[in-house]
């Protein structure tokens, strides 16, 4: 199956948002897990990447996912006092304050970008967040705001035109 | 001032307490200056002080430290008020130590747009002197507008504004420093969003803004990283944005507003624009601001207990 990267317009209703998550390895990877474990369904919209601690979370990746093609990114870890490294998710807490206010700031739609706090026994918290960040996301529409433009026939990145009034 | 500059900056080489001293000397228009390195005392003449001496010359401490480190000399640097800033910065984040640089503080009433100022003379036009005070207004930089730091906070020598000879000016300006953040604030999301992609479409990624910035001093910038390849180099529009949404972020609770990145930009991306927005939301949510203290955390190194969180799930 070969899968364009870009935002299938013409059949608008088949579009499914794509959502990349970065899941701290002990809180909300398991959380995740025991959700699968119970057999909770959610949707299936969300790839997600396991990572050491939220604090592992570089808003270059949240970026770098945005600008690939994602239509959103959820970043979760432990509950504040959960840490496995004590404060972790301290630091990733006023990273992503400020990051999520300087993504407002430029206009890019603040429902591409989530956090959340999803403990390993919270299988039932995680499938609620997944629901809802997907609906969100999907009622944002296709990513055309970070998603580099890229050409349609060659799929290579589209080559600077000259704008005008600059 | 120049004379009193020039006598300082001689004793402290002819003392040998400093082994250079970075400062301003005219350029070769004869209008705006150019950074200029003494090393020895006859070239002290070379050294001025004006309107125009916008540079931080801050920057320079970090490709001179190896020269400071040295047993005993010390480099010695002609700041302005927020220069001094971008120098506790550089403290703060032991890239320089305080004891191994001199800082020759100026006083400061305000640096002239230097475009705005060639165009003048370019065109012929003299100033009256009764207009020269109104004059001023109109070419003071956007960011000495709303200063704070007229007379630097840390100095070890202070040359002092001849005119001045009463009291020093009140240090409170009237001025909104953030009106131009709040403007764009106001605007609805779609509407911001179509200023930056327009601004961020012009970005030539020729990463002047990071050059110049006195605290960008990493070893090895993420733009020039290629495993992985963060930014892309291909000559599109692709990475354009990325980069200035890291470049922004890598200086929040960092930046201390010098408008060199702004300055430096040959395609006058507003990029102060943004590090004023970090800075105002660092100020709000965490209750810091950059450059006065070298002792102090920096914000993203630091955290509290009750630090906001209600866009966290």
């Amino acid at each position: 199956m070969t899968e364009s990267r870009e935002p299938n317009t013409e059949q608008q209703e088949e579009w499914q948002p794509k959502i990349i998550g970065f899941l701290c390895k002990w809180c909300s990877y398991a959380g995740a897990d025991l959700a699968g474990g119970s057999r909770i369904p959610y949707p299936a919209n969300i790839r997600i990447i396991r990572v050491p601690c939220s604090g592992r979370v570089n808003p270059l990746f949240v970026l770098k996912c945005l600008e690939n093609g994602a239509d959103g990114v959820l970043v979760s870890g432990c509950h504040p006092g959960d840490c496995h490294y004590s404060e972790g998710n301290y630091y990733a807490r006023r990273k992503f304050a400020v990051f999520k206010k300087l993504l407002e700031y430029l206009g890019v739609d603040p429902r591409r970008f989530q956090v959340s706090w999803v403990s390993a026994a919270e299988g039932e918290k995680w499938a609620e967040i997944v629901k809802t960040v997907v609906e969100e996301v999907r009622a944002a529409g296709p990513n055309k705001q970070l998603s580099a433009p890229v050409d349609k026939c060659s799929g290579a990145p589209v080559k600077r035109k000259h704008l005008k009034n600059d | 001032m120049i004379k009193r500059l020039q006598e300082k900056v001689g004793k402290l080489l002819r003392e040998k307490k400093v082994a250079l001293v970075i400062g301003y000397e005219m350029a070769g228009d004869g209008i705006s200056t150019t950074p200029c390195f003494i090393e020895r005392e006859d070239e002290v003449e070379r050294l001025v002080w004006n309107e125009h001496c916008v540079y931080n010359l801050s920057r320079y401490l970090i490709e001179t430290r190896e020269l400071a480190s040295s047993p005993s000399p010390k480099i010695g640097v002609v700041a302005k008020g927020c220069d001094v800033k971008s120098i506790i910065g550089l403290i703060q984040e032991n890239q320089i130590k305080r004891d191994e640089v001199v800082i020759i503080g100026m006083e400061c009433e305000g640096q002239f747009d230097v475009e705005g100022e060639r165009q003048f003379k370019v065109e012929g036009l003299k100033l009256k002197d009764k207009d020269k005070d109104k004059d001023k207004e109109g070419k003071l930089l956007e960011k000495c507008k709303a200063c704070e730091v007229h007379i630097p906070k840390v100095y070890d020598l202070l040359i002092k504004d001849d005119r001045n000879s009463g009291a020093p000016e009140p240090q409170s300006p009237e001025v909104n420093a953030y009106a131009q953040v709040e403007e764009l604030e106001g605007k609805s999301q779609e509407e911001r969003w179509q200023y930056w992609k327009k601004e961020f479409a012009r970005c030539i990624k020729c990463y002047a803004c990071r050059q110049v910035c006195p605290l960008c001093f990493c070893p090895q910038c993420i733009a020039d990283q290629t495993l992985p390849q963060w930014i892309s180099p291909s000559p599109s529009l692709k990475g354009n944005t990325t980069w200035n949404i890291v470049r922004a972020f890598h200086l929040a609770g960092r930046c201390i507003d010098c408008g060199e990145c702004e300055r430096a930009c040959p395609m006058k991306i507003p990029l102060r624009k943004i590090n004023k927005k970090l800075g105002k939301e660092i100020k709000e949510m965490f209750d810091y601001e950059a450059g006065l203290d070298s002792e102090a955390k920096p914000p993203l190194a630091d955290f509290k207990l009750e630090d906001p969180e209600e866009f966290i799930r």
